[in-house]
């Protein structure tokens, strides 16, 4: 063990030197270059921004002013600026399904030649997902991974292992095991607990977990097939007995939690979860580190985390049935079970604005490719308030940081191994991304959701809505370019 | 009446303990309060948004500036209808109580655009001028009421002594009216610091007021604990609170009574 | 005292300057705008006569927005109007300390509608929140938060609402029914009349003219409700709190459907104007103290 570990230190220590010395400090060679970098207001993400801003400074002379706006916002000002030639930015840090609405315009730099020549960057070590599809558009390098956003099912390992549960493999035994819970008193203070805790507000970004669960009925071939629409005639993947199952769920999922779940947020559900009041959840990596927060959490080293559930049938997309699982269907299925596990938001990453100066693209581009370094990185992620989340090979071939963050190593363990199988599944589902994505998402879907959950529509009303809503909106920009971008974003070639 | 006072006021109460860490225990029975008096989470308020503290900086100057403005070219204008009365002047006064009624959301789409053709997006004098245009009709109902109820004798007195216009305005009427205007520049004062659309659609990041500051506090992926967001919340109030504290007595003369000009 | 034109010039011309600039001139354009395909990075621009207007108001949303914000408007109002006269009227004589109470009643106005919103999501909450503090004090069990019960969120909202407002509604009134010299009440007293009569004949003459200017701040508030919502429901669940400005707001910045947003922010508009007549017509027929 110990050897394994010294030698670990020694590649860590081999690979920051190295990162540092091409990282150029000997060279003040952006001195005088400021950059302005946008994006949401933090901490999460707005802080390991600034706290390594002065050192990157010092290393390089270039500024780097951090500007920060409402995340609500931050789309919209990106693409104000960007189309009305401002270019008050110069870079930003921001969500890559925006690169639907801003690539083919032009406003983002392409970055597919810089990111092979820079070897302290080393791009082979981001996992093959965030570097091949998260990355890209129409085959084309854009964005720099910084973070890792994907959902994962946690779950307390005490209270199942004392009653004697497996962790969810399908949603049907997610379902099962909250029922389980609900209603008992899970953290002795003697008030019934739940079952599960999701977020489910509207307008609070909850539809990524419906998309979490429908992801597993609708792909199974692979993150080419996608998971919203049918990549030959750009069809809604949203009204079919795949799509229906996963919001039967959703809907006995909204029963088996707190009675206030349909105005809770990722905020509320977290807080439930590491204080105990919940056997199960879904979330992004945040609560990882969270549960070993000692100032919030009372449930430390009672965390587990586990690959998104699958499902044992999926969409035949030939017939339009759900159909049981099998080798040509799933053929990346684990014990007859399709797991995609879903990369939610994509993860936040950075881009530079192609009508920078030229000295300014390239600052930013070593800006960008400093946070992006494992030796910068691989610290950032084992700190909660950081807001970023694992996505490098190296993140979690060593313990090291992470046991220091507090988490045992039976935490680490489960933690990173649920993170490693997401990463290193070829069904993982890539986030939508075409041009107005926000519309697709945030006003047809969220509210169809909502309402479907609140009860005002029926299952059949929700799934024909948001079809409706999507085609309308796919039709008014044009079903031919629509089309061509989705594959674009998965890269799909004819 | 307690009733009352407790209705209003506990809400206040509650979280000004929880600003201070007393919390309540809704889990024991019955409920009880647990954890000591500390200040941390104040300054926990400064780790979760780092730019608090200037954001109350930028809420002060604006709304005062905001509020200086409205009532100086409102107490003008209002000066001017009630002495200057033409037929329709009291629909006019009445108009600009439909205008004070006017929600922001009317308008401010176009008001962005408008700002940022000009160049003016994201800049204090934006915000300022944005502001202020939204509660002037209200500045000029009330200071209109103020000056027409003013017996003419002493601005004739002082015309007689061959006062022009500013002279009349600056030592007769202003200080006689000087209650209202103070008052009003007040309530305006509190109007402006609790805007939230305006600066919310004319800004990017560079003049951030306390209200967005809040706003942020409930966006994407934040998870604020009780106790620092009722310490955010108490000190974003108490700038306002000792303002009316201080004023109260003349915010008694705040009256929005339509009066007919004398 | 006689003003000339150039008096005239001087008194007007700051106001008109900046209402022209940053009101009028932004509403005009944007009312043109709603005629039109106009967006801020449209490439081109045609004119679509009411097709703006008529995509709104089929949008079964913004049908439910406005559905939403009549209800709010026809229940809140109202209340404040009785809460806070009623609190006005219970501080009508002077007391020890009623210039001290007069400021903290002030308070729940001074927070503004975010604040509000921030305070009671977790004042409705279960760990920590008021309602179950006083629910189980009485003994009886736990309620979840309105917020997320379809049939109760609105009501919730409104209560918010009412609790910041109906303070600022007695410090409107309290003035004039402070005024109300004493011999009144004792005349009132005098000859019989019970605490209604003394409200009905006494308290209100004296503040009707201003009750209607109230009435009519309060009703365009209401329908402009977006700070609130915006934070306490997100518009859930479901519709049930979404409002025509949250929705405007939505439109324009959050998917960038820019013509739907300003035509839906110029039907808020219209809705106030139309009230505002209302008002300019029955404050007519008052006579002003």
């Amino acid at each position: 063990m110990s050897r394994v570990l010294a030698r670990a230190v020694v590649l860590l220590v081999f690979v920051a030197a190295c990162s540092n010395g091409s990282n150029t400090s000997s060279n003040q060679s952006f001195s005088g270059t400021t950059i302005r970098v946008v994006t949401f207001t933090g901490p999460q993400i707005a802080e390991p921004l600034q706290r390594r801003a002065p050192d990157f400074e010092k290393a390089t002379g270039a500024k780097v002013q951090i500007i920060t706006v409402p995340f609500s916002d931050l789309y919209q000002k990106l693409l104000t600026d960007f189309a009305t030639k401002t270019n008050s930015y110069d870079a930003t840090v921001f969500d890559p399904q925006w690169m639907g609405d801003y690539v083919p315009p032009g406003y983002l730099e392409d970055l597919t030649d810089r990111v092979k020549n820079d070897s302290a960057l080393q791009w082979n070590d981001i996992a093959p997902f965030f570097r091949d599809f998260s990355a890209t558009f129409k085959g084309k390098v854009y964005t720099i991974p910084l973070d890792g956003d994907f959902q994962m099912v946690y779950y307390r390992k005490d209270l199942l292992q004392k009653d004697g549960l497996q962790p969810p493999a399908t949603w049907d035994d997610y379902i099962s095991i909250a029922q389980h819970f609900q209603g008992k008193d899970l953290n002795g203070d003697g008030k019934p607990d739940y079952g599960s805790c999701l977020a489910m507000k509207r307008s609070a970004q909850s539809y990524w977990a419906w998309i979490s669960i429908a992801a597993a009925y609708l792909q199974s071939q692979g993150t080419k097939q996608g998971a919203f629409f049918n990549t030959d005639n750009m069809q809604p993947l949203t009204n079919n007995p795949a799509a229906a199952a996963a919001l039967t769920v959703y809907k006995t999922l909204s029963k088996i939690g707190p009675p206030e779940q349909l105005n809770q947020d990722v905020g509320d559900s977290r807080g439930l979860f590491v204080t105990g009041r919940c056997a199960l959840s879904l979330d992004w990596g945040d609560i990882g580190p969270l549960a070993v927060d000692k100032t919030q959490s009372t449930v430390q080293d009672k965390v587990g985390a586990i690959i998104l559930p699958g499902s044992k049938k999926v969409l035949d997309r030939s017939s339009n049935q759900l159909v049981d699982c099998n080798a040509t269907l799933c053929p990346y299925a684990t014990n007859g079970v399709n797991h995609s596990p879903f990369a939610a938001f994509g993860g936040w990453s950075g881009a530079i604005n192609k009508a920078a100066s030229a000295k300014v693209k390239d600052a930013a581009f070593a800006f960008l490719s400093y946070m992006s370094q494992p030796a910068q990185s691989s610290v950032d992620v084992t700190i909660g308030k950081t807001g970023f989340n694992p996505y490098r090979t190296s993140h979690f071939n060593n313990m090291g940081p992470w046991t220091a963050s507090g988490m045992s190593e039976t935490a680490a363990n489960d933690y990173l191994g649920a993170i490693k199988s997401s990463l290193q599944s070829p069904n993982m589902v890539l986030d939508l991304r075409i041009p107005q994505t926000a519309f697709y998402q945030q006003t047809a879907l969220d509210t169809a959701l909502a309402q479907f959950l609140a009860g005002e529509i029926s299952l059949t009303q929700c799934m024909t809505q948001i079809t409706n809503q999507w085609n309308s909106k796919t039709e008014e920009i044009g079903r031919a370019s629509q089309l061509d971008a989705y594959r674009s974003s998965l890269s799909i070639t004819k | 009446m307690a009733v009352t006072l407790l209705a209003f006021l506990l809400p206040l109460l509650w979280t000004a303990l929880a600003s201070l860490g007393v919390l309540p225990d809704n889990s024991s029975r019955p409920p009880s309060w647990r954890g000591s008096v500390s200040l941390d989470h104040f300054a926990e308020v400064g780790i979760a948004e780092p730019a608090f503290w200037q954001e109350l900086v930028t809420s002060v100057l604006t709304a005062a500036c905001a509020a200086a403005i409205a009532v100086g070219a409102g107490f003008l204008a209002a000066f001017g209808l009630a002495r200057a009365p033409f037929r329709s002047s009291r629909v006019v006064t009445q108009g600009f109580l439909v205008l004070a009624s006017l929600p922001a959301m009317a308008y401010v789409i176009p008001l962005s655009d408008l700002m940022r053709r000009v160049h003016l997006l994201d800049t204090f004098a934006a915000v300022v001028l944005s502001e202020a245009a939204a509660t002037a009709p209200l500045a000029v109902f009330v200071l209109h009421g103020a000056v027409a109820q003013l017996a003419p004798e002493w601005e004739e007195a002082a015309v007689l002594d061959g006062a022009g216009l500013f002279r009349v305005i600056g030592r007769v009427v202003l200080p006689l009216v000087a209650p209202s205007v103070v008052a009003t520049a007040v309530v305006l004062f509190v109007l402006d610091w609790n805007m939230l659309l305006v600066p919310l659609v004319l800004t990017s990041g560079e003049i951030k007021t306390i209200p967005l500051g809040l706003s942020d506090f409930f966006t994407f992926e934040r998870e604020l604990d009780w106790p620092t967001a009722a310490a955010a919340l108490i000190v974003s109030l108490a700038p306002v609170a000792v303002l009316a504290g201080i004023f109260h007595r003349v915010l008694n003369r705040f009256a929005l009574d339509l009066r007919t000009g004398e | 005292m006689r003003l000339t034109r150039r008096d005239r010039l001087f008194l007007f011309a700051p106001l008109a300057f900046l209402l022209a600039g940053w009101l009028v001139l932004p509403a005009l354009l944007g009312l043109l705008a709603t005629f039109s395909t106009y967006s801020p990075f449209a490439t081109s621009v045609q004119f679509s006569g009411l097709a703006n207007y008529a995509a709104v108001v089929r949008d079964p949303l913004f049908v439910a927005a406005a559905r939403n914000v009549a209800v709010f408007t026809l229940v809140a109002v109202p209340l404040e109007l009785v809460i806070g006269f009623s609190v006005a009227y219970m501080l009508r004589r002077p007391f020890q300390g009623r210039a001290a109470l007069r400021v903290l009643l002030l308070l729940p106005w001074l927070v503004s509608p975010i604040a509000s919103g921030v305070m009671w999501h977790f004042l409705f909450g279960g760990a920590t929140g008021i309602v179950d503090f006083v629910l189980g004090w009485l003994g009886r069990p736990d309620m979840p938060s309105p917020l997320g019960d379809l049939r109760l969120a609105l009501l919730a909202v409104i209560a918010v609402e009412v609790w910041r407002m109906a303070p600022f509604v007695t410090f409107l009134l309290l003035p004039s029914l402070a005024s109300i010299p004493t011999e009144r009440w004792e005349e009132a007293t005098l000859s019989g009349a019970s605490w209604t009569g003394r409200v009905r004949h006494v308290a209100i003459p004296a503040v009707r003219p201003l009750l209607l200017t109230i009435t009519m701040l309060l009703t365009g508030l209401s329908l402009g409700t977006f700070d609130a919502v915006l934070i306490l429901t997100g518009g859930g669940p479901g519709t049930a709190t979404v409002t025509p400005a949250l929705y405007s707001y939505n439109r324009a910045f959050g998917v960038n459907d820019w013509p739907v947003g300003a035509t839906s922010g110029w039907l808020i508009a219209a809705a106030v104007l139309g009230a505002g007549l209302i008002y300019v017509r029955l404050s007519r027929t008052k006579v002003a103290d």
